[in-house]
């Protein structure tokens, strides 16, 4: 076995409500590649923070090369030679491919203060042909496809020589034969003895390239083990078996068979390849999968906010007639509303009171001549505020000052006071208290039983396994397994979530 | 109880502008004799109306989170139109209070429609709108002169007395309605919805487009309005009459605490922030100040206002990404 090149020593993060790293112990070797895998949630993203200095661990320390070190910012990190390829976009769209890779990197080619822009070209080319990119260097990056930006990626992270090269989620816009193209950039990094930490939620990619693998479940470590040593269905029960802690509602007994949204082959772009189920009337839906498998796509496409491209097709029906909405607005007139995961930026308008928020999408029912009808939207919203429990000192509350589970309510508030048939929930239990939570749950269950529809995404099973009639399993833009709440267990969905057994 | 001026405005309201109105008032009340004269109050009074209105336009913009640079070129422009249609006969006078205002509702729909359909900064685009309606107003009327109907400016600038009953009660129904409109109809509440998070508004179903350009128009129509006061004011049109207004306007709506991010900001604080920058100009009147004194005054009240306004924003931010 090579050498350790860094031991993250029992490392602990903790951020308000939840522990996100509880003393996990995870070590680097020279010239390795080095998967780290877990459900959302599970860690990966804060340990890799806290490896490249963008956050600080509250205990635990990282040993460089037998040395400790303290990194304060990213930069300290990158002195270390530590380099990271981030799964956004972290380039700037109007600078050249070259300009790109040496960005905050210029004082390199500096002579009496002027950048020599024919030698900073020319390094630039010698980077990207060794990652094995043929790129023309004086391309502006929003010229390039998402997979040559991600080479750009590459090559701007080998521009400081780095020893340690962390990828998160790199092959997610790849298609199979540019991922091809990345191994082979591994495999020659790995050759020439860096160091590479790759988080995938791909168990194929990893078995094809990693030669360790840590599992991360609720902060903890579960393991470290080599590749050879296991198999995949080892490594996906690793991830599994969180403790369970949440009381869920029960199921009732009768269900109607009654469709209220179908859809059909629907598809968007590289994001939705083909999905078609059909929602019943009362039922909690689940869509299960790893983040980023298309199943945000789907919601804002039924909703009519996802942007339709020539080649998209696939049709939608309510109640059996084909539907075609191009804006929220049709969405919530069809009875169709949406609460997206990002409440903040897309749900809520937080300067505003607790009242105007939660009367917006449904004004117009409560106006005489374009006077709002004061006494009639206040018991409506005093009603949805006792009935959903929203604490807050008066309707007049700004949203800003409120929890974010009170916050989720409110949103949830709104577009209850439009009576929708269906209701898209996506991830609606995400930095949320556990109290508030369970709150949720009875609500979404006694909503489908007074003939709501819902369908849930979440990236947590226990929750997808706990309250939903049946589940969807989605998987790199397509619907791969259903099954039926309550009669399946955690390992068999996790399989489905990880790729395997199509 | 410690009263904290940055609170005060940190709070989102008004109270802030009435604190240093108070003040203020009380200030020069005690340095200037003749400040506390009834006829100067009386004075004071006719000039709080134009501010007020131009003010609160411009706050209609600034509550959707845009911004309208053309609101001085608008009053003069109305000034002028008037100027060149009113005569003394009824229906002449009638033309020539229509016709401003039509104008108005055009520049208002033009600016609108540029901001919305072409997504083009607001700023930059009724900066344009200032340049091109300052051309039309020197095509129209290069110097001042011009008539205004006598009949027309007794109904407006009615006094009861020494009591400026006509500036006073358009003030007080200009400002009930505006209340009305922002706080119990549909529009007003989407006003606030687009400035305070618009996409969030989107979804919501609020069709965002139309109330940005609900806002533009009205603010022209006030500026229409203003134009047409001030024009009956000196019973003749001038085209540099709007000159001030540009950065009165936007003072008056700052000061008055709306946010210059839209989402933020009631009539009630406009009417304060009117008042005080009334005073100020009477203010630089009975204690004699040259120009130049004036702009480094006003420069700095600006200043401070948007200072104000942004401590507001950032201790928003704060709040947000303290609770997830």
């Amino acid at each position: 076995m090579t050498e350790t090149i860094v031991r993250m020593e029992s490392i602990s993060k903790t951020f308000p409500g939840v522990k996100a790293l509880d003393a996990v112990t995870v070590e680097v070797r020279k010239g390795t590649v080095h998967a780290i895998v877990g459900e959302n949630g599970a860690g990966k993203t804060t340990l890799i923070k806290i490896l490249v200095g963008a956050l600080r661990p509250d205990r635990g320390e990282i040993i460089l090369k037998g040395r400790r070190v303290f990194f304060k910012s990213p930069a300290d990190a990158q002195r270390e030679r530590i380099s990271v390829v981030h799964q956004e976009s972290m380039l700037v769209p109007y600078l050249s491919v070259a300009e790109n890779i040496f960005i905050g990197q210029n004082r390199r080619f500096s002579h009496f203060g002027f950048i020599n822009m024919r030698e900073l070209y020319r390094r630039a080319e010698e980077i990207l042909n060794s990652v094995g990119a043929n790129l023309d260097t004086e391309l502006l990056i929003s010229e390039l496809t998402p997979s040559e930006q991600k080479q750009v990626e590459i090559a701007k992270a080998l521009v400081t020589d780095p020893e340690i090269l962390i990828l998160d989620e790199p092959t997610a816009p790849l298609s199979e034969r540019e991922t091809q193209a990345l191994f082979r950039i591994i495999r020659r990094l790995k050759k020439e003895g860096k160091s590479i930490v790759y988080i995938s939620h791909r168990l194929e990619e990893i078995f094809q390239i990693a030669d360790l693998v840590t599992v991360l479940k609720d902060g903890k470590l579960v393991d470290t083990v080599f590749i050879s040593e296991v198999d995949k269905d080892r490594v996906v029960s690793m991830t599994v078996g969180r403790k369970i802690d949440t009381a869920f509602p029960e199921r009732p007994a009768v269900r109607t068979r009654e469709k209220v949204l179908s859809v059909r082959n629907l598809t968007r772009g590289n994001m939705l390849k083909g999905v078609s189920f059909d929602l019943y009337r009362g039922e909690i839906l689940g869509i299960a999968g790893l983040k980023g498998q298309g199943q945000e796509s789907l919601l804002r496409a039924i909703f009519g906010i996802y942007p339709k491209g020539k080649k998209d097709r696939g049709e939608i029906y309510l109640f059996g007639e084909k539907l075609n909405i191009n804006s929220s607005l049709q969405a919530m007139k069809s009875g169709i509303v949406f609460l997206s995961e990002r409440r903040n930026e897309e749900g809520l308008c937080l300067t505003l009171p607790v009242r105007h928020n939660i009367a917006l999408p449904s004004m117009d029912k409560r106006q005489y001549l374009e006077v709002i009808k004061w006494e009639e939207e206040t018991r409506a919203v005093k009603k949805m505020v006792s009935d959903l429990k929203i604490r807050t000192p008066s309707l007049a509350q700004a949203v800003e000052y409120l929890s974010g589970g009170n916050r989720q309510k409110v949103v949830i508030g709104k577009w209850l006071l439009t009576e929708p048939y269906i209701f898209l929930v996506d991830e609606p239990t995400v930095g949320i208290d556990v109290e508030t939570k369970v709150e949720l749950y009875h609500l979404f269950r006694r909503l489908s039983n007074q003939g709501v529809s819902i369908l849930m995404v979440s990236s947590d099973l226990i929750e997808i396994l706990g309250l939903c009639d049946r589940i969807l399993v989605m998987y790199n833009g397509r619907i791969v397994k259903e099954f039926k709440g309550g009669e399946v267990t955690e390992q068999e969905v996790a399989k489905a979530m990880w790729g395997e057994g199509e | 109880m410690r009263i904290s001026l940055g609170k005060a405005f940190r709070r989102g309201n008004y109270m802030g502008v009435y604190l240093i109105l108070v003040i203020f008032i009380i200030f020069l009340s005690v340095m200037s004799p003749s400040f506390r004269s009834g006829r100067n109050w009386s004075n004071l009074a006719t000039r709080i109306f134009p501010l007020f209105i131009v003010g609160l336009g411009e706050s209609f913009v600034m509550l959707t989170g845009g911004i309208d640079i053309s609101i001085g070129a608008q009053v003069s422009l109305s000034a002028a139109i008037a100027s060149c249609i009113m005569g003394d006969s009824i229906s002449s006078i009638m033309l020539g209070i229509i016709c401003p205002l039509i104008g108005g509702v055009l520049v208002g729909l033009l600016n609108g429609f540029v901001v919305t359909r072409f997504k083009v900064a607001p700023f930059i685009i009724t900066l344009g709108t200032m340049v091109l309606l300052q051309g039309l107003t020197f095509q129209i009327r290069w110097m001042p002169g011009g008539y205004i109907s006598k009949e027309f400016a007794d109904v407006v600038l009615y006094r009861l007395g020494i009591l400026p009953l006509g500036p006073l009660v358009s003030l007080i129904i200009f400002g009930f309605l505006a209340i009305v409109i922002l706080g119990k109809t549909p529009i007003g509440r989407n006003i606030y919805a687009v400035g305070g998070n618009e996409e969030a508004a989107r979804l919501a179903g609020v069709n965002t487009s139309r109330v940005k350009i609900f806002a533009y128009v009205l603010c022209s129509l006030f500026c229409a309005l203003a134009g047409l006061y001030e024009g009956a004011r000196m019973q003749c049109a001038d085209p540099h009459v709007g000159d001030p207004f540009l950065m009165d306007g936007i003072m008056v709506a700052t000061l008055g605490g709306t946010s210059l991010f839209g989402g933020q900001g009631s009539p009630i604080g406009v009417i304060g922030g009117a008042i005080f920058i009334a005073s100020l100009g009477n203010m630089f009147n009975l204690l004699d100040f040259n120009t130049f004194t004036q702009y480094i005054i006003k420069g700095f009240v600006l200043v401070s206002c948007i200072l104000l306004s942004h401590l507001q924003v950032s201790r928003r931010t704060e709040i947000s990404r303290r609770q997830v």
